[in-house]
């Protein structure tokens, strides 16, 4: 110590409050994973008897529109829609919306579609950027397909777009270039279908990562563990927060984003609330914290649903100037949301919401990156001061690292005790190691990224970043 | 005045516990580690071992549907109970398939082989899990001798084994088993409906004459369940029955069903 009573206690309360605040994280991180534990147990053992071919024996069965925003995706564009068209189901439509493209998206899908515009009067019930026109197929092989030409107004706009032309009770955005489990919509929405005191409002599914899988004509036939370093790291860290964390939300009934790559919702309540924010980047987010939040502000029993299985595959970014951008745009949704809804904070009205939910994202999503830099700070300053217990100190780092992987290791196990989606011996390895590198080289990363998402937000950034993709079609041609 | 600095836990339980905490969590690492390799080492000798039992499964089913002497006095005792499974799913399999003799012959060889044996100990268990999956293969192997034992089955509060035992009833039985729920208050859900359907079309579950009757259930669920069953079934005279309960009917929900199915049938082919 320094000798200066002052400077002393600060540095004793500072560190109390880090060692506090990590051994609060740790702790949650296991509660959430016990909670999950339960819940996936629970889940496959019920849904083993599930026979989701069932719900083809219905006809009416819930009537649905798969809404897909495209912007310059004409290289894939028409293999995916392909994809989105052979889903197994009764009643659905698929809405293309090509967001303003700038490359030849409309021409390719034209030609491909035999599409020709219709005289559909589109009716801006929420408003959005304008529509150029609306196209059918003269195919009737595509009659389910609309695709919708818009001036670019980004993701949430052409989503908006999506939900006005719909004339589905129920919506399921999509990123146009995910890959969807063909079963996708019978899984989507069977808790629809056993809804009887509450309604569903939203359901959605878990998110993996498709980079080194083999995709054949849109369908993911092999499941590799990635090439790319920085893309194998996703996948541990996309199965510790699906597996291990969205399961417990899910079960505490305080789920505050389904993900954005794709989720069903009732277009009643989505159209009441607006639609997806355009002021915002965490559109997915805070759709569904206004979706929530309307029916408790309503007074009507509702519900949202997870389903634990992987049912999407999208491609990762594989290097850190992609995944900066990613993850500082993930940031920035996450302040907006807190913001927007900062009401919900501790406010007993919203019970799990607003008691539990709201204030660990606050504690764990949004302020644990600006602790972990403070901390780091202060200890730059008190190594230059000399007064560092190099002991504590190694301990210290040790015991966070241990945890991480500790961490990595349950969700690993998890996902073999469950989905065992990774059939070699091989993958796994992969997995493992780069478990043990992840604490090294992707944590600090993603710290770094989440304080430059804080910065754009202070300098007022609402961009949402290039996200270059290399397409899965080019992988595996 | 007491200096926070001063309050110091003894250092050296503080290290011993930081360094305990570092080794358990590296220990539970490595458990954690090798039980995910030790999985997926089973599973893949398991896979090797499902994939031997499926060739001599093939060879004996097929030994049955042609008459060969594979499969006559084949027997399940002493196999494994992974080889039963198995058995069981594949003769499942070939009984949806095939219809008429080809049909009998998996459910005689289901009771001379002694798997019957077998689902019949499932339904016995104490666990509902073992018991849906013997409803399961009783019924659709059709051995109406587990009928009353299937009715006797109550796991109170478990939906799945409510579900499966109507569905098995409905198997082994036919339509008749609705009627006792026209004035009950089970609500059939739409996934409980899709799955009754389901069921009807692929076991080809003959029509019953009296389905005209659960339109004017007092449990509205039911009626639903009926209109969407005589669609199903065509019969000229139970679709007069449904355009003349459309009339009557005063409820929105079933003359929103009837008109959906009606204009689904009435729509022009492309």
């Amino acid at each position: 110590m320094t000798g200066i009573s002052g400077i002393d206690n600060l540095i004793w309360v500072f560190n109390y409050f880090i060692l506090f605040f990590a051994f609060l994280v740790m702790l949650s991180y296991l509660i959430l994973a016990y909670l999950s534990a339960r819940g996936l147990r629970q889940y496959l053992k019920r849904n083993r008897f599930v026979n989701y071919k069932a719900l083809l024996a219905l006809e009416n069965v819930p009537s649905v529109s798969l809404i897909a925003p495209a912007y310059n995706e004409g290289k894939t564009i028409v293999e995916n829609v392909k994809s989105l068209l052979a889903i197994n189901y009764n009643n659905f439509d698929v809405i293309v919306v090509n967001d303003g493209s700038k490359d030849n998206s409309m021409e390719v899908l034209i030609q491909s579609f035999q599409l020709v515009r219709t005289e559909m009067t589109y009716v801006p019930y929420i408003p959005t950027k304008n529509v150029r026109g609306i196209y059918t197929s003269a195919n009737p092989a595509f009659s389910k397909l609309y695709v919708v030409d818009k001036e670019n107004g980004g993701k949430a706009d052409a989503l908006n777009t999506g939900m006005n032309i719909s004339q589905k009770p129920y919506l399921v955005c999509i990123d146009v270039d995910c890959i969807m489990d063909k079963d996708v919509l019978l899984k989507l929405a069977k808790p629809y279908m056993e809804a009887s005191d509450s309604k569903v409002i939203a359901t959605g599914g878990v998110v993996r990562i498709a980079n080194s899988c083999v995709i054949k004509a849109g369908k993911l036939i092999d499941v590799k563990a990635p090439d790319n370093l920085i893309a194998r790291v996703q996948v541990i860290e996309y199965l510790r927060a699906f597996i291990l964390g969205r399961m417990a939300w899910s079960r505490l009934d305080g789920l505050l984003i389904i993900s954005g790559a794709f989720g069903m919702f009732d277009r009643e309540i989505a159209m009441k609330c607006g639609g997806y924010s355009t002021a915002t980047v965490g559109e997915d987010m805070e759709l569904i914290v206004r979706m929530r939040r309307y029916m408790i502000d309503q007074g009507e029993p509702y519900t949202v649903q997870y389903i634990p299985d992987p049912l999407c595959w999208t491609e990762a970014p594989e290097s850190f100037k992609i995944l900066g951008k990613q993850r500082s745009r993930w940031m920035r949704g996450t302040i907006e949301t807190l913001w927007t809804h900062r009401k919900m904070m501790f406010n007993p009205k919203y019970k799990i919401l607003g008691l539990l939910s709201f204030p660990y994202w606050f504690l764990f999503e949004y302020l644990a990156p600006l602790v972990e830099i403070t901390g780091l700070l202060i200890t730059f300053i008190l190594i230059y001061l000399s007064i560092v217990n190099w002991q504590y100190f190694v301990l210290f780092i040790a015991l966070v690292y241990v945890f991480a992987v500790f961490f990595s290791m349950i969700a690993l196990y998890a996902e073999e005790s469950t989905f065992k989606r990774y059939h070699r011996i091989r993958d796994l390895l992969k997995l493992a190691f780069v478990a043990l590198l992840e604490p090294i080289f992707f944590h600090p990363f993603t710290v770094y990224a989440s304080l430059k998402g804080n910065w754009e937000k202070l300098r007022g950034n609402k961009g949402w970043g290039e996200m270059t993709r290399k397409g899965f079609d080019k992988k595996t041609a | 005045m007491l200096e926070f600095s001063q309050i110091n836990m003894s250092e050296f339980d503080l290290k011993f516990t930081l360094i305990l905490i570092i080794l358990v969590f590296s220990i539970c690492s490595i458990i954690f580690f090798l039980a995910t390799l030790t999985k997926r080492i089973f599973k893949i000798k398991e896979d090797k071992k499902k994939k031997l039992f499926q060739i001599e499964i093939d060879k004996v089913l097929f030994g049955i549907m042609f008459d060969q002497d594979g499969g006559k006095h084949f027997t399940v005792h002493g196999k494994s109970t992974l080889f039963k499974k198995l058995m069981i799913k594949s003769l499942i399999g070939h009984h949806d398939n095939f219809s008429g003799i080809s049909a009998v012959k998996m459910e005689e060889f289901f009771v001379k082989s002694g798997l019957v044996n077998y689902s019949l100990s499932k339904i016995r268990s104490r666990s509902w899990v073992d018991v849906v999956e013997g409803m399961r293969d009783l019924s659709s192997l059709n051995y109406k001798k587990a009928y009353l034992e299937i009715l006797k089955i109550s796991f109170e509060g478990n939906d799945i084994v409510h579900q499966e035992k109507l569905l098995a009833r409905i198997r082994l039985n036919g339509l008749q088993e609705l009627h006792e729920f026209k004035s009950s208050k089970v609500y059939f859900n739409d996934w409980t409906q899709s799955n009754i359907i389901f069921v009807v079309k692929k076991h080809r579950v003959p029509n019953d004459d009296l389905l005209p009757d659960l339109l004017y259930a007092t449990n509205k669920s039911i009626s639903l369940l009926a209109i969407r069953l005589i669609d199903y079934y065509q019969d000229l005279s139970q679709m007069e029955a449904l355009r003349e309960f459309k009339i009557i009917t005063k409820n929105k929900k079933l003359q929103a069903e009837i008109d959906f199915l009606l204009k689904v049938k009435t729509l022009p082919q492309v």
